[in-house]
């Protein structure tokens, strides 16, 4: 909610909704699709507490929701492929499709490798957690994202990680009472 | 509530990252305060993020939230001129003035929304959230249809879990982790949050061509300043007031229209300031953001609507603590309601005195490299997941949720849409079937009362008008 402004500035007059939008913009409607598969799925087979429910039992709004999912995500498939379409027709050779009015930061590729990077980093979070303890897989965390974000500095990076995860395993579990796993330094 | 001011403005300052981040990720920080404390410091936060957004983006020209947008136009421009610290005055007197406002007119009129609404039955509460997805979902959203995507992606994130009228199980995958349903904490988080950290991660490498504009003279405004100033941010803040109580989707609607007011009234100038850097429109956009900041939070109170992201969040941490806001929560928890409207006037009174001198000081916070940032961010994030149920299975779920975030933030899909159907959804679905149930599946007991037809009334003028807006705008842009 923040880089993408929902109403456009009234003077520029950019991100026109004529723009060709990037292919990779069907992920949206294929997991409303994915969304709406499994809700009819699940609510097919749901086992329901208590009989008689009528129509108003707790299939009602399920299907509702599946419903609107599936009509979204065919409604914003057409509107991609649309746009592609048009804007392919509207400009040749000259720009062509990549080349679109961009907001503020100018519109490129997002950085895949660098989303991979910052995702592994959450997933060995998750995975280290229970094993290794807060104070190790929350300094992990940081310097994996911190690298993610184009810090070669990891030294420096990992003191700060270190002083991150140590003060708020101070402050909210030594003072506050939260409980952070200990992981193996626990029980040393 | 002092440390949540400065928190909060301290957070707003960061590019990207709204109050309702802030908020969100110190909901689960708070199981450990009280409830009033904590509900107040988030006050501080909210209102100290809404500053701290403006703050970004008059000194960078990257506004810290959409709500800020229109003021970081001719603030931004007022920077460049050698004018920062006067255009940081502008901001926070009119946020004061504008907040000032529509916090007295909550505390006169909360009482008498609320018993109003304590003659809400399930067709009133159905009429309300029907309201409140159509209207964040396609009035305020550019696009009625992505606006409609992130609403279906957040009531499926709603069904999960228990139905409770019958206590069926839904869509848990088996797994006794999900019956209790996806907490809001872990949902906001991963998507307010996580969601970020990844999107900043997909733009590393892409250049950044907003600079930091030092900030130098008198933070003070002069006499005629003051008196230029002055009929802007009274504009500002009668268009932000109403539209606090409409579930409209925060700020952005009314800043806007107090930018456009202000650019029109300068035309008539025999000396048009706008585009040199004019003090009425930062003053305009400013006064409108916390008048609607003001009144979303009495709609809040009052209620139990909340009418933008941020709203949402706050609404989130409130059930945190059992307190549902609305029309019972005046009668049953008085005395925080009215702690936490006083502390709305210390808010921002203390953000004055804060902000006036130290602006300058605060855009010093800019200077934190952006990959700390988003690296403690990370780190905070997954702290807060994990304290507020620990469970490893609730970081999955940021994970997933996460991912979702970046792609929509990637192809232009709002969020606050998917917040508000989290929040509604089940409110939505349950008086649904409570209103069903209660007349023998008579569909015409949804429209039987005056308040749920003027409801249905409002909403059609609103699609009506975003239809108008919308052609006005594309017929603008291609002629």
């Amino acid at each position: 909610m923040s880089q993408t402004p929902q109403s456009p500035p009234p003077e520029a007059g950019d991100p026109a909704p004529g723009n060709a939008q990037p292919l990779g913009a069907l992920i949206i409607p294929l997991t409303l699709a994915a969304i709406g598969v499994y809700l009819v799925v699940g609510t097919l087979t749901m086992d329901e507490v208590g009989d008689d429910n009528g129509i108003f039992g707790p299939r009602m709004m399920p299907w509702l929701v599946a419903a609107l999912a599936l009509s979204v995500a065919i409604t914003m498939t057409i509107d991609v492929l649309r746009s592609r379409r048009r804007s392919a027709a509207a400009q040749p050779a000259a720009s062509g499709p990549a080349e679109r009015s961009g907001e503020q930061t100018g519109e490129q590729a997002p950085n895949w490798r660098a989303v991979a990077i910052a995702v592994a980093g959450v997933v060995a979070f998750i995975v280290l957690l229970p094993f290794a303890g807060w104070l190790i897989s929350a300094t992990l965390l940081f310097v994996v994202i911190a690298m993610s974000l184009g810090n070669r500095n990891h030294a420096t990076s990992l003191i700060a990680g270190l002083a991150l995860a140590s003060v708020i395993q101070i402050v909210f579990s030594g003072f506050l009472g939260l409980n952070l796993p200990a992981g193996f330094i626990g029980s040393l | 509530m002092l440390i949540g001011a400065v928190l909060g403005t301290a957070v707003g300052v960061l590019p990207g990252l709204g109050s309702a981040m802030a908020v969100a990720l110190l909901l689960p920080v708070t199981f450990v305060l009280d409830p009033t404390a904590a509900l107040i410091m988030f006050v501080g936060i909210y209102f100290g993020g809404l500053f701290g957004d403006s703050i970004s983006g008059i000194l960078m020209n990257t506004p810290g939230n959409s709500t800020a947008i229109a003021s970081a136009f001719e603030g931004h421009r007022m920077a460049l001129d050698g004018r920062a610290a006067q255009a940081l005055a502008t901001a926070a007197i009119g946020a004061f003035i504008g907040g000032m406002i529509a916090t007295v007119l909550v505390v006169f009129f909360a009482p008498a929304m609320a018993a109003a609404a304590t003659r809400f039955g399930p067709a009133e509460f159905f009429a309300l959230a029907v309201f409140a997805f159509v209207a964040i979902s396609s009035v305020v959203s550019d696009s009625a249809i992505r606006g409609l995507a992130g609403l279906a992606i957040g009531l499926t994130l709603a069904l999960i879990g228990i139905d409770q009228p019958t206590g069926t199980s839904r869509f848990t995958f088996g797994s006794p982790a999900l019956l209790d349903g996806i907490s809001i904490v872990v949902i906001t988080v991963a998507l307010l949050a996580l969601g970020e950290v990844f999107a900043q991660a997909s733009r590393t490498g892409h250049p950044d061509n907003n600079r930091l504009i030092a900030t130098g003279g008198r933070p003070w405004l002069s006499g005629k300043e003051f008196r230029a100033a002055l009929p802007a941010w009274l504009r500002g803040t009668a268009y932000g007031l109403p539209f606090g109580v409409i579930p409209a989707g925060g700020a952005e609607v009314p800043t806007f229209l107090a930018y456009g007011t202000e650019r029109r009234l300068d035309r008539r100038r025999p000396e048009p300031t706008f585009g040199k850097g004019s003090i009425q429109g930062v003053a305009g956009p400013e006064a409108a953001g916390n008048a609607t900041a003001g009144t979303a939070m009495g709609a809040l109170l009052a209620l139990g609507l909340p009418t933008s992201a941020t709203a949402a969040v706050l609404l989130a941490a409130f059930q945190q603590y059992g307190l549902q806001p609305g029309p019972l929560l005046l009668e049953r928890s008085g005395e925080i309601v009215w702690a936490l409207l006083a502390s709305f006037f210390l808010a921002m009174t203390a953000l004055l005195i804060l902000n006036m001198p130290f602006a300058p000081l605060w855009a010093k916070l800019l200077k934190v490299p952006r990959s700390y940032l988003y690296a403690g961010i990370a780190v905070f994030a997954c702290f807060g997941v994990y304290a507020a149920g620990a469970s490893v299975t609730d970081l999955v779920i940021m994970l997933g949720i996460g991912l979702l975030g970046l792609a929509m933030r990637l192809y232009d899909v709002p969020l606050a849409p998917v917040l508000i159907a989290v929040i509604l959804g089940p409110l939505a679905e349950y008086s649904l079937r409570d209103a069903m149930g209660n007349s023998g599946n008579d569909p015409l007991v949804l429209v039987s009362s005056p308040i749920t037809v003027v409801l249905y009334l409002l909403l059609l003028a609103g699609l009506i008008w975003s239809m108008w807006r919308r052609r006005v705008e594309r017929s603008a842009r291609t002629a």
